[in-house]
């Protein structure tokens, strides 16, 4: 240890510390440092060994009187531990009826533990009635009333008890001749008069008398307050790097981050070594935001639960569990995010791993795999009520099962979070006194709490920068305090008294943040404080919040105003010097498709519709097998819909065969024949069956129905025709590509001429096949390159229940809604046919263009970003369109 | 001072403490000024500062009104100008009045001014959900999300999981679903939408949230509407009922319609009636009636016809020259637009089944809540709300608080919602009841707005809430109506046009029902008039426009440098146009809000890479990463990566393809693979152990985004960017693709050029500022009309005060009887309209001295202009601009139309330019020494330990007892708390019991523990320097002195493993503990001068065994 990290003065309590006086102290911090220093004054001494001087908290301390008075045989109840208290407190709160629903039980619970302890340590005696009179004019505080109660009755039931209640039994009990209370600034009643009386003399000690010099600074924004803050430690620690500092941030712990990453990047130091800044931090992360610990409560959790994709992926992907070797997790994961399917369970992914790869390699997988322990496929063995203690080893087989913490190997901040995660689910067993009899769900939800109640800080060695909340830098000496945070309104800051409890006995008996006052008596102190135990204090604030212009806080107006010390607006590594990294080159031709690659492609006339709308795509598609992920979707989605509707009408002109056998059905009877393939298209529907999809299933089915009764409607003002062909796959050869399509339905009247028919349910029209590139190509391209068949013409069978109609276009009267007058349907187009052969004509040399585009490799980007392929596209971020 | 206040007598009366007012204030009139003068007034009358509360619109005007009152209070120490106008003076006469009342009250309000109470609605709901945190049922701080779509998706898929109940919720749910189509991401984001609205209905559903009661609120507010409606009509016809009944009964019989024999009452059920009545005087689109023939039910013949016929006719054209004719004609057709309710309709069933579906989807959201710890800002209204109880039986709050709230100031008022009105009336309950037995200590109310810059409907603010009050007063207390005339902020010509193109625009009257406002016109404060004041120009293409305007803004730059110059457009996308001249031009601009954060190229890079790096299996994005500039591999070497890489995760595959020698790839593919690898490796292989923020900065940073990005411009994307990952990572719901996806397309990039004059901005930005000069070019654009909505719902005011909620379903329309969602689609249409009119007004009124309008329009052929479309900004006040028009003598339009499409160029980083290895990134390659697993160790042993040396510790205080004591409580509860399992505590107690037995009957053992040892220590602290010279604390077990000796003893529990003799035990613990109890004993020799032993002690062995 260098002697730079003394942080306090200890030279004036050396007649304490020598002589083994134990020195109180308000925070661990404190007494840490003073014990630090005194060891540093031995050395200095020349001394190799010396007692440990009796430095500590003054909880600390009372732990100490309770164990010696259990030493002198007292009978004394035991001490309930944090988490036993806190634990009580939500059980308290979550048992009382009155108060069910409250969106934040826990807060609640922490309240009124807080509330609690305050009317123990500020000796309110409120059984006392007329105190009690208070409390029951109003509901919030009467309601704590009952509560407390409920807490005491709690604790007493498991034989426990709370220090500020044992305090003045301890007092009794224990006697110190002298005892110094170090640097504090206030003590609560209660331990003040025990002290009193345990005590012959008790002694008030500060060190602090220096004169810092005080200066401000005002920042634009709040991160540009941190980002000075940080940048001048950094100065201050390279041109001197003795010098003690101190960041202090007013809400360190949702700053920490923050602040964290703005030294580092002054530091440039790794975010996983710890000791490459020379800062510690008083605050840490809650442990169940730590990396393996979100792993192993989400595998805890995950066979009672169902999963988001996104919870799925972080399991399959994590390193905290064996990496699967053979490809299938990912593909089955991989495959649910194709079906986009949301939320899923384990089940699900087990059986997607069996639908992914070989059946005999997929079994095995499964087998192996270590998302599905058998333990964990039977969620029955999960569904009883019993002790923690019973489910403790459930927990930690699980979690070996799952594989949990994965092969390693652990870095060490890794090998710390395990560590204290493990500790966390043996001190889970303290709780079982409170708890009682508890589901496996509500065990987990205990580990997850006790882990979001743990902070976790990485093990650092004492450094020189110190980044504090506002309490913790009480009593330590600092050359140089940064302090954030100073803007008018946040400092002194409003008063917050707590909710349940009467606030003018909050305020009458000066409990913390009671009122305005005591809020700037408090600022002013500490103010006062830090000017004593600095040479230098900066105060910062920032000065606009949404574009309003915040003054200094009143307490710093007369301090020196000063410049701000950033000069960048961005962090040092983001800069560079470079002006010319860029180059352009067109690059809108990929390598042609080869034979062998022609025969695999199996992408049917999508190949030519995305070539026709955007080639880039084509390729992106086709080319390079990368499919856009959709969006999860919880019902049923637009495709599947889409095909139940195919298969319907599959099913029914299977029945049916002619429109003459439709006609000759009465209504009852082409009801029943509409339901039956209704029905047995939904039948035939074997995606996830679970109770939701089950339901809209059944409005399918209605729907269905009801859409298909109208639509047939419209197939009888039709001339007479015979469905031959329906879902038919058909191979078609163009140039050298082979093309595989399937064919909704092809429709013959008498006299051998052939509709083409394709079923929509978007909004797909004529004019989709007149453009310049043909958009719908499908068709099209079975009208011009199938040789079985002649088709005199071709229709979308628009089924959409504000649009039942046929769009189409042909050489002959099919019926409504199919034109027949080609030369004026496409006098506006680009190809201007004559009549149907013109047609056919001008379709071939365009589908001929396309085939030769993609064959070619031709993958220029669709110019325009706003055109409509692009607007339903996701594959903007590859193409670049945008920028 | 240049100008004066016409309406001075009135500001000083808005003073007056002991009275409530509502001030509208116009554009300009100083309100802020007012709303501090009026606060201090109060402040210096109370005895807390927090009892008067001021509500200000947004934080922003917050911030801005504390910082002012704390000016004014520090200002009012100082001696004022000798040339301090009339208002300074009033500030600081009052302000002092503050000083003196916080001087006697103990405030020391100047070095505390967080006791001021001066804030936004949200803050001071929010205030009050933490100091009611039960009533509220919040429980405590919660936290509030800005953008709360995913808790409203999440809701509704919570409501989705009921769709297979046989009855209830589920059943509608079906019903709806059948509606739409079966797509529940239509029906679900419809869901969705209603929640972000909720509080207009849950508010009226009140507390009794259930599915009948929801039924029945619609059922009620239909009645309602159309009971006021016909009872105004009723109003408005009663001069004609006379003549008109017979020729109504007359024509129904003609006609052989039902008719009455008296004049049909005001009931629902009279409604067919009523649009009989009216059908009679108007004609089919609306227009009243001119002729009459037979068809129209009054024949001319038989003969008996002709008087009745003829009085029809009188009665025609009384109607069409009375003074009433519009609101005649108005009053009709909004009978006729009644929406016809029929019980029996498909349609009206699934309306109802809507109706019933909503508690269930609140309480769904609820649940929501609930698990994500989360709420939106509407829900912490509602709780507010809540939290002061119900009407009958509020919270005592003045109890609860510890003071009185006796003012309120309420700026901004004509943009409140409903939840925030009933705040404040449940506020101010009691306070007319108070004022009456004590008028010398009135409690007040002060709102101030203005109808005219109501134009926050989207947002569900509402008009009517302000005419409500202002009719009707808060809570019973009256509040005395005042108008702000001067304008303190524009110049007199600018004011003038203003009050001659408003005054004609806007309404006459205010109407509550219809939440139209009337114009108030201003005075201007300032009469100097430099400059052109207001100008209209027409162009004939957008195009033109913008460059005439661009040119415009560079002239006004040149002349005036120091004026701030304002373009303001309805859409953002009107100043696209606008953007390109001004780049052509070099010229800076300053655009607030204007740019999404995701359509920035960086920021899409960045986000890519957020995708690839935590979705393996998204190939698209991996892709893309390959695409993106810092690889940049050609489409032949992406696809040469294709062949080889078919596996699922595409980053994997990658480094085999590379340690294979990338086949197929070109040989500048190959090196950009590599870099690229190299590059990402050390993140991809140890993402997990980094916060996103941190991973996706290191990423970036290796792969030389920072670099590439080029730009300071979009160094601040980036920067903004890695800020909302951050917020992310530490919200309450953390970081998530979907999450980062809808939070990027929320943000808007930050103001690139703040300190340029130029500001472009949209009109509802620009409200409550101000700017030397207004530019508002295509004003004749005419936005697309919605879509109608699949889904609507209105609340809808009646005349009487009352309110309800209607909603209503897309459906087959029916005939000429309008449905419910027709109704409320005119209404819509309605409100739409007015509020064009509001914005073109707020626009106008943002001018200090030059407001230049402007608009493309075509010639109409004989010298004039088309007149702009209807919903045009231009159309409101057509009328009175057409005849000013300027036209701009241009050059043609010189754009280039060559439409030769240039293929997009790939950019990319040179070759030379690409990262190497060991860039600085933060993140280093992981290493492979690191520590391995921890073993999980039985707590079991060491608790034994922990208790057996707890035990020691305590026999050694005292005499030593014969025989082991017995501690079993004591025991057991260490040993629990220790996280021994419940059921292997009896055999630790054992345990413990035999090793203290087997110790208290040796006689070595006994010696150890004798406290009558000389210098006896147990559990001793002593701290010294190790041979690194670090500083070390130590315990010891056991120390005494004999015979000038100092003793050292080690308690040792642990027991011979199964099979191993005592003595190889014994030989295995001295090895392990020999530079443990050396250290002591070099400790204890420095510290005790005397020679040192040490030995260990085995309590469950009764073995000593002596260190040399
Ligand atoms: S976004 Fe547009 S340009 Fe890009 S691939 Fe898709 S369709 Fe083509």
């Amino acid at each position: 240890m260098s002697p730079q990290q003394v942080f306090y003065p200890v030279s004036a309590l050396a007649d304490a510390l020598a002589s083994s006086v134990p020195v109180l102290t308000p925070n661990q911090r404190l007494a840490r440092r003073i014990k630090a220093a005194w060891g540093r004054h031995q050395i200095e001494l020349k001394r190799s060994a010396w007692e440990t001087p009796p430095v500590m908290t003054l909880d600390h301390w009372w732990l100490r009187c309770y164990q010696e008075a259990l030493r002198a045989g007292a009978e004394l109840p035991e001490l309930a531990t944090v988490n036993q208290q806190r634990a009580l407190w939500r059980q308290v709160v979550q048992l009382d009826s009155s108060t069910a629903g409250l969106l934040r039980p826990v807060a609640a619970a922490q309240l009124a533990q807080e509330a609690y302890d305050n009317l123990l340590l500020w000796d309110v005696e409120w059984r006392d009635r007329e105190l009690r009179q208070q409390f029951e004019f109003f509901e919030d505080s009467s309601l704590f009333l009952q509560w407390a109660e409920a807490f005491e009755a709690g604790l007493q039931a498991a034989g426990l008890t709370t220090l500020p209640a044992l305090v003045p039994a301890l007092s009794e009990q224990t006697h110190s001749a002298r005892l110094v209370l170090a640097e504090f600034a206030e003590l609560a009643p209660r331990y003040q008069h025990a002290l009193d009386r345990m005590a012959d003399t008790l002694e008030y000690f500060s060190a602090h008398d220096r004169r810092a010099v005080c200066s401000r600074v005002s920042c634009e924004t709040p991160y540009e307050e941190l980002r000075s803050a940080a940048e001048w430690a950094y100065g201050q620690h390279q041109s001197s790097p003795g010098r003690k500092l101190a960041i202090l941030l007013p809400s360190l712990q949702q700053e920490r981050q923050h602040i964290e990453r703005e030294l580092r990047r002054q530091f440039g130091s790794n975010p996983r070594r710890p000791d490459s800044l020379p800062v510690n931090f008083s605050a840490g992360q809650p442990l169940a935001s730590c990396g393996p610990v979100v792993i192993a409560l989400q595998l805890l959790r995950s066979p009672v639960t169902s999963l988001s994709l996104a919870q799925l992926t972080a399991l399959c992907t994590t390193r905290y569990r064996p990496r699967d070797q053979s490809d299938h997790e990912l593909s089955a994961l991989r495959l649910l995010q194709e079906q986009a399917r949301e939320p899923v369970t384990l089940a699900q992914f087990r059986s997607a791993m069996l639908r992914t790869g070989g059946e005999a390699l997929a079994e095995e997988s499964v087998a192996t795999c270590s998302l599905l322990p058998l333990s964990a496929t039977d969620p029955r063995s999960l569904r009883s009520s019993r002790r923690i203690a019973e489910w403790l080893p459930v927990l930690r087989s699980l979690l070996t099962d799952f594989g949990w913490p994965g092969p390693g190997p652990l870095d060490s901040i890794e090998y710390q979070q395990v560590t204290v995660f493990q500790s966390q689910c043996q001190a889970l067993l303290t709780l079982d006194p409170v708890l009682g009899k508890v589901s496996y769900e509500q065990a987990v939800a205990a580990l997850e709490q006790l882990c979001n109640d743990t902070v976790f800080q990485a093990e650092t060695p004492d450094a020189p920068i110190q980044v504090l909340g506002m309490l913790e830098a009480a009593g330590l000496a600092f050359d140089a305090v940064w302090i954030c945070g100073m803007g008018a309104g946040q400092f002194p800051a409003a008063a917050s008294p707590n909710p349940l409890l009467p606030v003018s006995l909050q305020r009458n008996l000066r409990m913390p943040h009671a009122d305005a006052s005591r809020e700037l008596a408090y600022a002013e102190g500490l103010l006062a404080q830090l000017q004593a135990a600095s040479d230098t204090l900066i105060a910062s604030y920032a000065r606009s919040d949404q574009d309003a212009d915040v003054p200094p806080s009143p307490l710093i107006a007369d301090f020196i105003p000063q410049q701000s010390p950033v000069n960048a607006r961005h962090p040092q590594n983001w800069l560079t010097t470079d002006d010319d990294p860029l180059e352009a080159i067109v690059d809108v031709c990929g390598p042609g498709v080869s034979d062998d690659e022609a025969g695999e492609l199996s992408g049917g006339s999508a190949i030519l519709r995305d070539q026709a709308q955007c080639p880039f795509r084509a390729f992106v598609r086709h080319r390079l097998s990368a499919e856009p992920l959709p969006e999860p979707e919880a019902g049923l989605t637009a495709a599947e819909r889409g095909s139940l509707l195919h298969a319907a009408l599959f099913q029914l002109w299977g029945e049916l065969q002619t429109s003459e056998a439709l006609r000759a059905l009465t209504t009852a009877q082409r009801e029943q024949a509409t339901a039956a393939s209704v029905n047995s298209a939904i039948a035939g529907f074997r995606h996830r069956r679970n109770p939701v999809i089950q339901a809209l299933l059944d409005v399918e089915r209605q729907r269905l129905t009801t859409l298909i009764g109208l639509w047939l409607e419209i197939e009888l003002q039709r001339p007479p025709f015979a469905v031959i062909a329906r879902e038919e796959k058909v191979t078609l050869q163009l140039g050298s590509l082979p093309l595989r399509l399937r064919l909704d339905r092809v429709d013959q009247l008498a006299g051998g001429e052939q509709l083409i028919i394709d079923y929509k349910s978007g909004n797909s029209r004529p004019r989709h096949w007149l453009g310049e590139r043909l958009e719908e190509p499908q068709l099209p391209l079975y009208a011009t390159v199938a040789d079985e068949v002649a088709a005199l013409g071709v229709s979308f069978a628009v089924l959409r229940p504000d649009a039942l109609e046929f769009r189409g276009l042909a050489a002959l009267d099919f019926g409504p809604g199919i034109d027949t007058d080609i030369a004026a349907a496409t006098a506006k187009t680009d190809l201007q046919a004559k009549d149907w052969n013109g047609l056919l004509e001008a379709w071939r040399s365009q589908l001929e263009g396309l085939v030769q585009e993609f064959l070619n490799g031709y993958a220029v980007v669709n110019p325009d970003a706003t055109d409509w392929p692009s607007r339903y596209c996701t594959l903007g971020a590859m193409c670049r369109v945008r920028s | 001072m240049s100008g004066s206040i016409v309406d001075q007598a009135e500001r000083h009366t808005a003073l007056d403490p002991l009275r409530s007012f509502c001030v509208t204030a116009p554009a300009g009139s100083g309100k802020t000024e007012l709303l501090i003068q009026r606060y201090l007034s109060l402040l210096a009358r109370v005895q807390n500062p927090q009892a008067v509360l001021a509500i200000t619109f947004t934080r922003k005007a917050a911030t801005e009104m504390q910082g002012r009152v704390v000016a004014a209070l520090n200002a009012a120490d100082r001696e004022l100008a000798p040339d301090a106008s009339d208002h300074e003076r009033t500030t600081r006469r009052l302000a002092q009045a503050v000083l003196a009342t916080s001087e006697r009250e103990a405030w020391s309000i100047q070095r505390n001014p967080a006791q001021l109470n001066i804030r936004t609605i949200d803050s001071f709901c929010g205030f009050l959900t933490r100091q009611l945190p039960l009533l509220s049922r919040f429980g405590g701080s919660v936290a509030t999300v800005d953008d709360a779509s995913s808790l409203y998706r999440a809701a509704t898929e919570v409501l989705l999981e009921t769709v297979g109940q046989e009855s209830g919720p589920g059943e509608d749910l079906r019903r709806l679903l059948l509606v739409f189509n079966n797509d529940w991401r239509r029906l679900g984001s419809l869901l969705e939408g209603m929640l972000a609205r909720r509080d207009q209905w849950l508010l009226a559903l009140g507390s009794t949230v259930e599915p009948v009661a929801a039924e029945r609120l619609v059922t009620n507010s239909l009645d309602a509407l159309i009971e006021d409606q016909l009872n105004y009509a009723q109003e408005v016809l009663e001069p004609w009922t006379e003549v008109l009944l017979p020729l109504w009964q007359h024509r129904c019989d003609a006609l052989g319609l039902p008719a009455t024999d008296t004049w049909p009452g005001t009931a629902t059920d009279d409604l067919l009636l009523w649009r009989s009545l009216a059908q009679t005087l108007l004609t089919k689109d609306g227009a009243p009636r001119r002729s009459v023939d037979k068809r129209s039910g009054f024949a001319a013949s038989p003969d008996s016809n002709k008087a009745m016929r003829k009085a029809m006719l009188e009665l025609l054209e009384a109607m069409a020259e009375s003074g009433d004719r519009d609101v005649l004609i108005e009053v009709l057709n909004e009978v006729l637009a009644l929406p016809v309710q029929r019980p029996d309709d498909q349609g009206w069933q699934d309306l109802l089944a809507c109706t019933r579906l909503l508690p269930t989807l609140a309480a769904s959201l609820n649940v929501i809540f609930q698990q994500r710890g989360a709420v939106d800002h509407m829900q912490v209204a509602l709780a507010a709300l809540e939290s002061l109880g119900p009407e009958e039986t509020p919270t005592e709050l003045s109890l609860k608080l510890d003071y009185q709230l006796e003012h309120i100031l309420v700026d901004e008022f004509q943009d409140t919602a409903e939840s925030q009105f009933r705040l404040i009336e449940r506020l101010s309950q009691g306070w007319s009841e108070h004022n009456k037995s004590n008028p010398q200590a009135a409690r007040t109310l002060f709102i101030v707005g203005d109808g005219m810059q109501s134009i926050y409907g989207f947002r569900d603010a509402d008009v009517k809430l302000f005419i409500r009050a202002k009719q009707y007063g808060i809570s019973g207390v009256s509040l005395t109506p005042m108008t702000l005339r001067t304008n303190f902020r524009s110049r007199a010509n600018v004011v003038t046009w203003c009050n001659r193109v408003f005054s004609a625009a806007f309404p006459l009257a205010d109407d509550i029902h219809r939440g139209e406002i009337a114009f108030s016109p201003a005075v201007a404060f300032e009469q100097k008039s430099a400059g052109s004041g207001a100008e209209v120009w027409r162009f004939e293409t957008p195009i033109q426009e913008a460059e005439w305007l661009a040119e415009q803004l560079a002239l006004a730059q040149a002349e005036a440098p120091d004026d701030t110059k304002a373009v303001l457009v309805r859409r953002k996308a009107d100043l696209l146009p606008l953007t390109e001249s001004l780049r052509k031009r070099g010229l800076e601009w300053d655009a607030q809000d204007i740019d999404r954060l995701a359509d920035s190229p960086v920021v899409g890079d960045l986000t890519t890479l957020c995708q690839a790096l935590y979705n393996p299996v998204d190939r698209v994005a991996w892709y893309a990463l390959l695409r993106a500039p810092w690889c940049g591999l050609t489409l032949q070497d992406l696809f040469a990566v294709s062949q080889f890489c078919q596996g699922t995760s595409l980053w994997d595959a990658l480094i085999t393809f590379a340690e294979h020698g990338a086949p197929g790839l070109t040989q500048d593919g190959g090196h950009r693979l590599s870099a690229f690898i190299a590059a990402l490796s050390p993140v991809v292989s140890q993402l997990e152990r980094y916060a996103a923020c941190d991973a996706i900065e290191a990423a970036w940073i290796a792969l030389r985004g920072p670099m590439l990005a080029g730009t300071p411009r979009a160094l601040d994307d980036a920067a903004a960017f890695m800020r909302m990952l951050s917020e992310l990572e530490q919200s309450a719901e953390g970081f998530s693709l979907q999450r980062l996806a809808d939070a990027a397309a929320r943000l808007f990039a930050e103001n690139h050029g703040a300190t340029s004059q130029i500001k472009l901005m949209t009109l509802h930005k620009a409200k409550g500022l101000e700017f030397d000069q207004v530019f508002m070019p295509n004003l004749s654009h005419a936005p697309r009309g919605d879509k109608p909505s699949l889904l609507l719902w209105e609340q809808v005011f009646c005349r009487s005060g009352d309110s309800g909620v209607l909603l209503a379903l897309a459906g087959a329309s029916a005939g000429d009887s309008p449905t419910v969602y027709d109704y409320l689609n005119r209404q819509q249409r309605l409100k739409r309209d007015i509020e064009t009119t509001r914005l073109l007004y707020v626009g106008a009124t943002r001018a200090v001295k030059r407001l230049i309008l402007s608009a493309s329009l075509n010639a109409d052929g004989n010298g004039g202009w088309q007149p702009p479309a209807r919903s045009s900004l231009l159309a409101k006040i057509w009328d009175e601009v057409e005849g000013d028009i300027m036209t701009a003598a241009l050059e043609p339009d010189e754009i280039d139309h060559q439409d030769s499409v240039e293929p997009m160029p790939l950019q990319r980083i040179r070759a030379d330019k690409l990262p190497d290895r060991g860039r600085l990134t933060g993140i280093t390659s992981p290493r492979t020494d690191e520590a391995n697993l921890p073993e999980h160790i039985s707590p079991v042993f060491s608790a034994i330990g922990t208790v057996i040396h707890a035990s020691l510790e305590r026999l050694s205080c005292h005499p030593l007892p014969e025989r082991a004591p017995d501690w079993t409580g004591w025991w057991e509860s260490q040993l629990l708390s220790q996280g021994v399992p419940p059921d292997e505590v009896e055999a630790a107690v054992a345990e413990v019991a035999r090793q203290l037995a087997v110790t208290l009957a040796d006689e070595r053992g006994r010696w150890c523990l004798d406290s009558g040892q000389q210098q006896a220590r147990s559990e001793w602290a002593v701290s010294g320097v190790d041979g690194q010279g670090e500083m070390k604390n130590y315990i010891i077990d056991r120390s005494f002195i004999v015979d000038d000796r100092c003793w050292v003893i080690d308690y040792k529990t642990a027991m011979p493993d199964p099979g191993e003799s005592t003595v190889s035990f014994l030989d295995r613990q001295r090895d392990a503990y020999r530079s443990q109890l050396n250290t002591y004993q070099s400790l204890l020799t420095s510290l005790q001068n005397l020679p040192v032993h040490t030995a260990l002690y085995f309590t469950g062995l009764a073995a000593w065994l002596e260190l040399d």
